[in-house]
């Protein structure tokens, strides 16, 4: 019903407010715009002075032109922490934005079912996850959240072949030769998905705490007042409040946590606002684990952190029937890429995975172990005690004296086994992906 | 911008013609409140004061018929209970206060609020709120097991809306008293749903009491009345759930002024000193205000009893003590005599405590 006052006739909406509509006759109602920001368009990256395909260089922070030497900025604005959490509204766990900012197609790997965004000319590369060469292009799917933060990369990729010779060539018990053997396939700069938490976390906890006591008492036996320790348990309760801040949690299910963890952390003071410029010329991963499930994964490490804080709250380290609950407020999410260097490289005809923080260059991945060398360390570490014990026995046999060597060895066999057991742990990791 | 059209009152001498009522202004000197009253009432003590008497006096009256009348629902045995129970649990009570003073003296009044209806046009600006559903979790750490226990919360989320309105509003209440406030605080919320057209029968019997707001005085919160329709109207547009910070530029046009009445009881009784104790029920829901009143009268005397009763004993005890064989029964009653002197404060001390409080209920 068109307004019959003309004061009503005249009156605007203030700009950038658009009808939307409106339940009752009579009255119209104007909101803010608050349609999502129109997602970038595909935009290929040309040249204007030569013509020829620019990318972001990362020495010169900005997008490049290889042949013609040309550079302008990529715009965006260094937001840091302070880049938009949101809540874990229903909404938002049900359903995520749409698009991507640039022309962008996903790329199936046949060989390990990686999901690899890349340029839609693109018909195929190298996966970074299997250094297989037969991928597939397939179509990307439309329901993925667009990423609003980035970390660009710092770590130039020339220097990468170099890191990794280093890399490759630390380590004892490592095949001699290694870092000059490895046939290391090309590194591939990635943007992948990672999801940070946010919560503040309250802890009750609830347990029987024991408390040291010294007690003298007489023995008998040797007739004399003698003093042990007794513990004593009594309940007490505590309360913990606990803080988390930017829980980065992986968001593409090809990632070896393992690894990823190692050349952690990242800086995020450093985040940036998305701009498609970033990517151009690199590689980017759509999120591969939905946000809930994410979350989840989130919660359990959060879970286990404030579990510790409340074992932190205990004086002693005697603790039982523990008990606790842990109420989650303010929790919120940001979905962001971060700068990773992908490479697999071969080695005896076996394949290794290394992976290199693209802002701090911190740099970790598999190595192929030289077994003997373990053996050899962990017989050399158990001998001492074995032959000390060998000599121990019948010296015990014939006299009493053995004890002393009996126990040296003893001794040294269990602190051998320690080491032993940790140097084959070490080994067994150094192989795990 | 507003445009102003407050009820039109005239000096009339009789309300017949129009109500439909045999009825004449009448005005209690003392206390200030004018009624439409029956006749026979002129010269009769004011029920609402007890001091004054109702006088005949000239006064504006609106010539329209109340349009809407929200009739009594207390029957007698209803108000009898509710007296019942507001007299009950006071000790030392005036020999008045008691229910069936109170129901002598009750006297039906419908008192009134005015109607307005009103073209509103103009546009408007409001933060509105809209709820939204996040999902937490509490953990539970027992036995070596983590148990997650989900919870939803609903927040709210607000986000300004303008636009326009064009719209009418009917029946909008607005104060027509100036006691209006301390009448509504003293009998609570009237179920305005259940009102009905006004009919003469209806009014029978009952006081009617004039409105003592008019004009200029009427006009701003006749306008506060219709903004805050026109702020749910526009909430409810918005689909929102919630608002704040309305703010409306409006024409105000073609407005019409009628009454409403509402239904309470008017009762007194006296206190110790002939001082009046007003006593108000709400008409439909029973809600009953008024002060109750302790004797201290009656406390003095049970005072001075209780202390004449003590003096006594101890005298008693005093003669009795000095006779050896019955010193002890004469200690005895020196003891209950202190402690019957002690009780003797009780009494005269409990109303005055008792007033106190009550007064400051009631204010």
């Amino acid at each position: 019903m068109p307004p019959a006052n003309p004061q009503a006739a005249k009156w605007q909406p203030p700009e950038n407010y658009t009808q939307i509509p409106s339940k009752v006759e009579g009255i119209t109602v104007f909101a803010e715009n608050l349609t999502p920001p129109e997602q970038p368009k595909p935009r290929s990256f040309k040249c204007p002075q030569c013509g020829a395909t620019t990318q972001f260089d990362v020495a010169a922070g900005g997008v490049a032109c290889e042949h013609c030497g040309y550079s302008t900025a990529v715009e965006s604005q260094k937001i840091g922490k302070q880049a938009v959490e949101n809540e874990f509204t229903l909404e938002a766990l049900k359903k995520g934005e749409q698009g991507w900012g640039e022309e962008r197609r996903l790329l199936h790997c046949t060989s390990c079912g990686a999901e690899i965004i890349l340029d839609q000319k693109a018909i195929s590369n190298h996966c970074p996850f299997c250094a297989s060469n037969e991928v597939n292009l397939a179509d990307s799917e439309s329901d993925h959240l667009r990423p609003r933060f980035l970390v660009p990369f710092k770590i130039l990729p020339q220097s990468n072949q170099t890191r990794t010779k280093t890399w490759l060539g630390k380590g004892w018990y490592h095949p001699d030769g290694l870092s000059a053997s490895a046939i290391i396939a090309r590194f591939i700069g990635i943007y992948l998905p990672f999801w940070t938490f946010d919560a503040n976390i309250y802890a009750n906890w609830k347990a029987e705490v024991g408390y040291e006591h010294t007690v003298r008492h007489y023995d008998a036996s040797s007739k004399s007042w003698k003093t042990h320790t007794q513990i004593r348990w009594r309940w007490e309760t505590g309360q913990v409040h606990l803080p988390i801040d930017d829980l980065v949690v992986p968001a593409s299910a090809h990632i070896s946590r393992h690894i990823f963890n190692q050349i952690m952390p990242f800086n995020l003071e450093e985040l940036e606002t998305y701009n498609p410029g970033f990517l151009a010329g690199w590689q980017a991963q759509a999120y591969e684990i939905n946000l809930p499930d994410a979350w989840e994964t989130g919660k359990a490490v959060m879970r286990e952190r404030v579990k510790e804080s409340c074992y932190a709250n205990i004086p002693t380290s005697h603790v039982r029937n523990f008990s606790m609950q842990a109420d989650f407020t303010e929790e919120s999410w940001r979905y962001i890429l971060l700068p990773l260097y992908l490479a697999a490289y071969r080695y005896e005809n076996k394949t290794y995975q290394v992976m290199i923080n693209g802002q701090s260059g911190l740099i970790a991945g598999q190595k192929p172990v030289a077994w003997w060398k373990i053996w050899l360390a962990i017989a050399a570490l158990l001998l001492p005690g074995v032959l000390l014990g060998a000599i121990g026995v019948p010296l015990l046999l014939l006299g009493g004296v053995g004890i002393l060597p009996l126990l040296v060895g003893f001794i040294l066999l269990i602190v051998g086994g320690i080491i032993a057991f940790i140097l084959y742990k070490n080994a067994k990791d150094s192989e795990a992906i | 911008m507003s445009q102003q059209a407050t009820p039109t009152l005239s000096i009339t001498e009789s309300v017949e013609a129009t109500w439909g009522l045999d009825r004449i202004v009448g005005g209690c000197q003392n206390c200030g409140k004018v009624h439409l009253v029956s006749k026979d009432w002129i010269g009769k003590i004011c029920p609402y004061c007890a001091r004054g008497k109702i006088e005949e006096q000239p006064a504006p009256v609106r010539q329209d018929p109340p349009e809407l009348l929200l009739p009594f629902r207390l029957g007698q045995t209803e108000l009898r209970n509710v007296y019942a129970q507001f007299t009950s649990g006071v000790w030392l009570s005036p020999d008045d206060f008691n229910p069936d003073a109170l129901f002598r003296r009750t006297l039906p009044v419908f008192w009134p609020m005015w109607l307005v209806d009103s073209d509103i046009a103009g546009n408007w600006q409001a933060e509105m709120g809209f709820d939204y559903q996040v999902k937490s979790s509490v953990e539970a750490y027992h036995a070596g097991r983590w148990v997650t226990q989900p919870k939803i919360e609903t927040r709210i989320r607000w986000e300004t809306r303008v636009g326009t309105l064009e719209r009418r509003y009917d029946n909008v209440t607005i104060p027509a008293l100036e006691d209006h406030a301390k009448i509504t605080a003293s009998l609570g919320v009237y179920p305005l749903e259940k009102t009905k057209p006004y009919q003469t029968e209806d009014a029978g019997g009952a006081f009617i009491r004039l409105p003592d707001l008019e004009n200029e005085d009427l006009w701003q919160p006749a306008q506060k009345g219709l903004n805050q329709q026109a702020e749910k109207e526009c909430r409810d547009a918005s689909g929102a759930q919630h608002s704040r910070n309305f703010s409306i530029q409006a024409e105000y046009r073609d407005q019409h002024w009628s009454q409403l009445l509402l239904p309470m009881f008017v009762t007194y009784y006296s206190g110790d000193n002939n001082e009046i104790y007003p006593v108000l029920i709400n008409g439909q829901t029973g809600q009953i205000h008024g002060i109750r009143a302790a004797s201290q009268k009656k406390g003095w005397l049970w005072a001075g009893i209780s202390a004449g009763l003590a003096i006594g004993l101890f005298i008693l005890g005093l003669i009795l003590s000095a006779i050896p064989p019955i010193t002890l029964i004469g200690m005895v009653f020196i003891i209950l005599a202190f402690l019957l002197g002690v009780f003797a404060i009780l009494p005269a001390v409990w109303p005055w405590q008792w007033n106190r409080k009550q007064k400051q209920i009631s204010h």
